[in-house]
């Protein structure tokens, strides 16, 4: 069985970049455009990962993220955090932080290789 | 000045002798034979020193006349001395006190106490002239120092406004750099990543797409390069807007002198290129130049000159006198450019400037913002060019 991946941005080419990328790569995903129902969608989806940009409209995949670390149900899931403004990196394995950032622009097989990573 | 004394007394005889008796260089007489007569006098005069009054008159005596003149505020501080008969009773003189006399001086009179009281009246008149005049020497130094005082608190007033002004103008500045930042970073990062991503994907793996797939991609491609044409507009405008924003102090410059400072920086760009880069300014030329446009401009053209010139060519830089205006040319040996050109060269900031010789990359703004320039300083720009001669541009801005 393939791996579920939630996809979180709410620019509607990255999703679609994403999707048919990870998709093309053997996955299943589902795409979000805001992270208002989130929780519901890990709950209804169960993906195996969440990779979710910083800059939503209106949240913070900061917040969200630390909200997931927070949840004793969902604090297992990894989290990749992508983002085009913000250097995350020092925000990793600190506590309710990512488990992975990659920054945008990104190059595909890095981004494949830190999603693997985190499915492995 | 003389010291004018009037002399009032309805006998001739008491005035000539009174004169007499005063005779000085320094005193000057008016002579009244009534008290109507001595206020027809002071009515055109107001500066006697002393008045010398008979107080026993027909018609009007003296202390009516006194009370009469007493009543204009001018005349107010002019002393009198009543002439009395000899018998005058102590009562009478009281009298005289409250009518403003100062003194009382007895008929016949003793020429020696006459000179004496009269003395010590021009003597006080004297100081109180030259008191009067230092204080209205303080007075015009006071309304100096009021003014002066007045003056300083405006300056400092409009210096706090314009300050403040210039302060609100840099917070807007500031708040639209921050803007452009998170435009730039955010705004043309995301479409960016897409297209990157949609096209390394095209271009790595082209043989296990099927035909929707390269579609579903493309389009992708195709979608977020407009959308990036698109934000790049928007940036161009927003720098359009604040090139009109820029603040405009035209201010008397030595052209030959802004120009070779113009030229500092980028001395090290022509000699990389192996360019000679040469002022023949006259020095004798003044223009009437905001300092930091006509760096700009100057920096613009010559940095252009620079691009589109090969290795080992020349730019001069060089100005002429007309009536109003200096004209300034930009002279360089380079590859030159079309008519066709030529004419889109001012008119379209939108499109990407072409490459240089050594491929030098621009941002199709500075042409732009030039023209700009040149015109707040009502100037006018204009350009010769021949392909593979060279190109002049020449502008011209306000001479004094």
């Amino acid at each position: 069985m393939s791996k579920k991946i939630l996809i979180v941005d709410d620019d509607p080419d990255i999703l679609e970049i994403l999707s048919f990328i990870l998709a093309d790569t053997g996955y299943e995903t589902r795409a979000l455009t805001n992270g208002k129902t989130i929780f519901d969608d890990i709950k209804n989806f169960k993906p195996n990962l969440v990779l979710m940009d910083v800059m939503l409209a209106g949240m913070d995949g900061r917040v969200i993220c630390e909200n997931i670390k927070a949840n004793k149900l969902t604090a297992a899931l990894p989290v990749i955090l992508i983002s085009g403004t913000h250097n995350l990196s020092e925000s990793l394995h600190t506590k309710g932080g990512p488990d992975d950032f990659v920054a945008k622009p990104f190059d595909l097989d890095y981004l494949l290789s830190k999603v693997a990573r985190q499915l492995s | 000045m003389p010291i004018k004394i009037l002399l009032v007394d309805d006998n001739d005889n008491n005035l000539l002798s009174m004169e007499v008796a005063l005779e000085n260089a320094a005193y000057r007489f008016s002579r009244a034979n009534s008290g109507r007569e001595a206020l027809r006098i002071l009515l055109h005069e107001d500066d006697f020193s002393l008045i010398l009054l008979d107080v026993k008159m027909p018609i009007m005596d003296g202390y009516e006349t006194a009370e009469l003149i007493y009543q204009r505020d001018k005349l107010k501080h002019i002393p009198i001395i009543f002439i009395t008969a000899h018998d005058y009773e102590e009562a009478a003189m009281f009298k005289g006190y409250q009518a403003g006399a100062v003194d009382f001086i007895r008929k016949p009179f003793n020429a020696e106490i006459l000179r004496s009281k009269v003395a010590v009246f021009a003597e006080l008149y004297k100081k109180n002239r030259l008191l009067r005049r230092q204080e209205e020497k303080l007075q015009v130094i006071n309304n100096d120092l009021v003014q002066l005082n007045h003056e300083l608190e405006q300056r400092v007033l409009e210096r706090t406004l314009a300050l403040e002004s210039m302060n609100r103008d840099l917070q807007a500045l500031n708040l639209s750099k921050d803007k452009f930042l998170s435009v730039m970073s955010h705004d043309l990062r995301n479409p960016l990543t897409a297209l990157l991503a949609s096209a390394e994907k095209l271009n790595t793996d082209p043989e296990n797409l099927n035909q929707r797939q390269v579609k579903q991609l493309s389009q992708i491609i195709y979608r977020t390069s407009n959308k990036l044409l698109n934000q790049l507009n928007d940036v161009i405008d927003w720098a359009k807007k604040q090139s009109q924003k820029t603040s405009f102090y035209p201010e008397k410059i030595p052209l030959a002198q802004g120009i070779e400072e113009s030229l500092e920086l980028l001395k090290a760009n022509a000699h990389q290129k192996k360019i000679r880069l040469q002022n023949h300014t006259p020095k004798d030329i003044e223009v009437m130049a905001d300092t930091l446009m006509l760096r700009s401009i100057v920096q613009n053209l010559v940095t252009n000159a620079i691009k589109y010139t090969p290795d080992g060519g020349s730019i001069v830089v060089n100005a002429k006198r007309t009536e109003q205006m200096a004209c300034i040319f930009v002279e360089d040996s380079g590859i030159g450019m079309s008519t066709d050109t030529k004419e889109r060269l001012f008119r379209n900031p939108d499109q990407r400037s072409q490459a240089g010789t050594n491929n030098e990359q621009g941002s199709g703004l500075g042409l732009f913002l030039v023209s700009d320039f040149v015109s707040q300083h009502g100037g006018q720009i204009d350009v010769e060019s021949t392909i593979g001669a060279g190109t002049t541009v020449r502008f011209t801005i306000p001479a004094v």
